[in-house]
């Protein structure tokens, strides 16, 4: 799922995705890609937890 | 045989004069005969049933005995004593007494499998506690116990923690214990045991020694570097796949923090646009095909964003060149509709080359995407009337979207005008990069 925020103060589009790029509810993502409507991004570990 | 060596010099620590031993008895223990009063499976004056004997299970006949009279015991349990105290303690003499009989007989040899009962002089089992030695992790686990008496249960887990300390070195001894088992944690707690940092849902993870070995510490480190380099591997195969320089792409132990709507975040992949520097971090990346996919979106932004710079920078040069061409009284070198005329393509070649894709837009707004994901910004683009701003986002994501299908060797499903416009874009990235190098080369000799 994608949905619209305001992030560090600026307006973008927040991607919730799993491996594979396929969108995903919030709760399954893997990853979360944050898309700054003045073009910066960043990918982020949707999990809060180390990988071992 | 060191298992052995430890139980006889266990039994050296008794007090011989206060256990006066009978010339006949078993291998392990013999029979006794004097001393205190009466206990566990002795009557009042059998003195010999308060004696208490450690051994390590070598008496195979003794053992398979005592499985069958605790399974009569078990079968005799009164109805309201099943799933009671007793049963529970029956049945962890048992399952330790089983555990051991079927374990391989070259680990029991070797101790990394062993077994601690103690039993009193007329021979009847009043506590077992079964180990696992585990040598790559140097660690042991107790995989069951029980005992009849909190005395004898402590004994044989003393004798289980010297076994396991002095012989096999182990750095932590640990057993899972439900919460409510007071007797396996109390017993466990007496001899050194605290709950351990798995603790919870119900359960006690009770340790005694290190939370974590030294070979427990080495191989997650050794894991830990396995896994960052199946990402960089991951990561910098991808790069090469999609015509970027590999040696852009590195990982990074760091922890790079950001807030999203209240929860501390960890960056999985960065792009430096500046350097054109691709950071992966591998302890939040989980999955090699998500360092491909990671690694194909950030370097299909910086390829995009870099062409579409270029082309902008053309355009702006076209538009200032066409301005002073007017201003000098000379022919516009654009068509009314903003197109460059023939005769000037090969002056702006970007902006030619990009010009149909320009009237092409469309026709790719139509084409609504490749993937479910660059789908979704293609939805939200028509929501905001296809403004500029939402219209650029999901183009960068459709064009990063084809780039992971190609680094994953996928077919794609774009549209002829999506097809034709990434073919572009990558192959006006490849001539950009091939400029500037030529023109370092270039510099690089004028100023030597």
């Amino acid at each position: 799922m994608i949905e619209r925020a305001i992030v560090d103060g600026k307006p973008a589009t927040v991607a919730y995705i799993d491996d594979k790029f396929n969108p995903v509810d919030k709760g399954k993502a893997t990853l979360i890609k944050i898309r700054w409507d003045d073009g910066e991004q960043i990918i982020l570990a949707a999990s809060t937890q180390k990988k071992n | 045989m060191l298992l052995r060596a430890r139980s006889i010099a266990l039994l050296r620590d008794w007090d011989e004069s206060k256990h006066p031993r009978e010339p006949a008895g078993s291998p392990e223990g013999g029979q006794f005969a004097g001393g205190g009063g009466g206990g566990e499976g002795g009557g009042a004056g059998d003195e010999s049933g308060s004696m208490r004997l450690v051994g390590t299970g070598q008496n195979r006949e003794r053992h398979d005995n005592w499985i069958e009279d605790l399974k009569k015991q078990i079968d005799n349990l009164p109805k309201e004593e099943i799933g009671g105290e007793k049963d529970g303690q029956l049945n962890g003499m048992k399952t330790a007494l089983e555990l051991h009989r079927d374990a391989p007989a070259k680990l029991k040899g070797a101790g990394e499998r062993s077994l601690h009962t103690v039993q009193d002089g007329n021979g009847k089992l009043l506590a077992a506690v079964y180990t696992q030695y585990n040598s790559e992790a140097n660690y042991s686990s107790v995989e069951s116990m029980g005992g009849l008496e909190h005395a004898a249960l402590v004994k044989a887990l003393e004798h289980m923690v010297t076994h396991e300390e002095k012989d096999n070195h182990a750095e932590r001894i640990e057993m899972t214990v439900f919460d409510d088992d007071k007797t396996r944690l109390d017993a466990l707690k007496e001899i050194g045991f605290r709950s351990g940092a798995a603790s919870g849902n119900g359960v006690q993870v009770m340790i005694r020694g290190k939370e974590t070995t030294q070979a427990e510490i080495d191989r997650a480190a050794r894991q830990s570097a396995e896994h960052s380099g199946a990402i960089l591997g991951a990561g910098q195969a991808t790069a090469k796949l999609l015509g970027y320089d590999s040696k852009l792409v590195r990982v990074s132990k760091e922890d790079y923090t950001f807030t999203l709507t209240g929860t501390v975040r960890h960056a999985a992949g960065l792009a430096h646009l500046a350097s054109g520097v691709i950071t992966l971090y591998p302890e939040r990346i989980y999955s090699a095909d998500a360092a491909v996919g990671v690694a194909a979106h950030e370097v299909a932004h910086q390829k995009y964003q870099t062409v579409l710079n270029a082309v902008q920078a053309q355009r702006t040069d076209m538009n200032r060149t066409d301005m002073k061409e007017q201003e000098a009284g000379r022919p516009p070198i654009t068509n009314p509709d903003g197109t460059l005329k023939p005769e000037h393509r090969d002056l702006f070649p970007l902006v030619a080359r990009f010009e149909k894709h320009e009237q092409n837009l469309d026709a790719r707004i139509k084409g609504d995407g490749v993937t479910a994901y660059s789908k979704d910004y293609w939805k939200e683009a028509a929501d905001k009337g296809h403004d500029m701003t939402s219209v650029r986002s999901a183009s960068h994501e459709t064009i990063a979207e084809m780039a992971r299908l190609e680094a994953e060797r996928e077919e794609s499903k774009a549209s002829p005008a999506w097809k034709s416009y990434y073919k572009d874009v990558m192959k006006t990235y490849d001539e950009l990069k091939r400029a500037e190098k030529a023109k370092a080369l270039y510099d690089r000799a004028r100023y030597c």
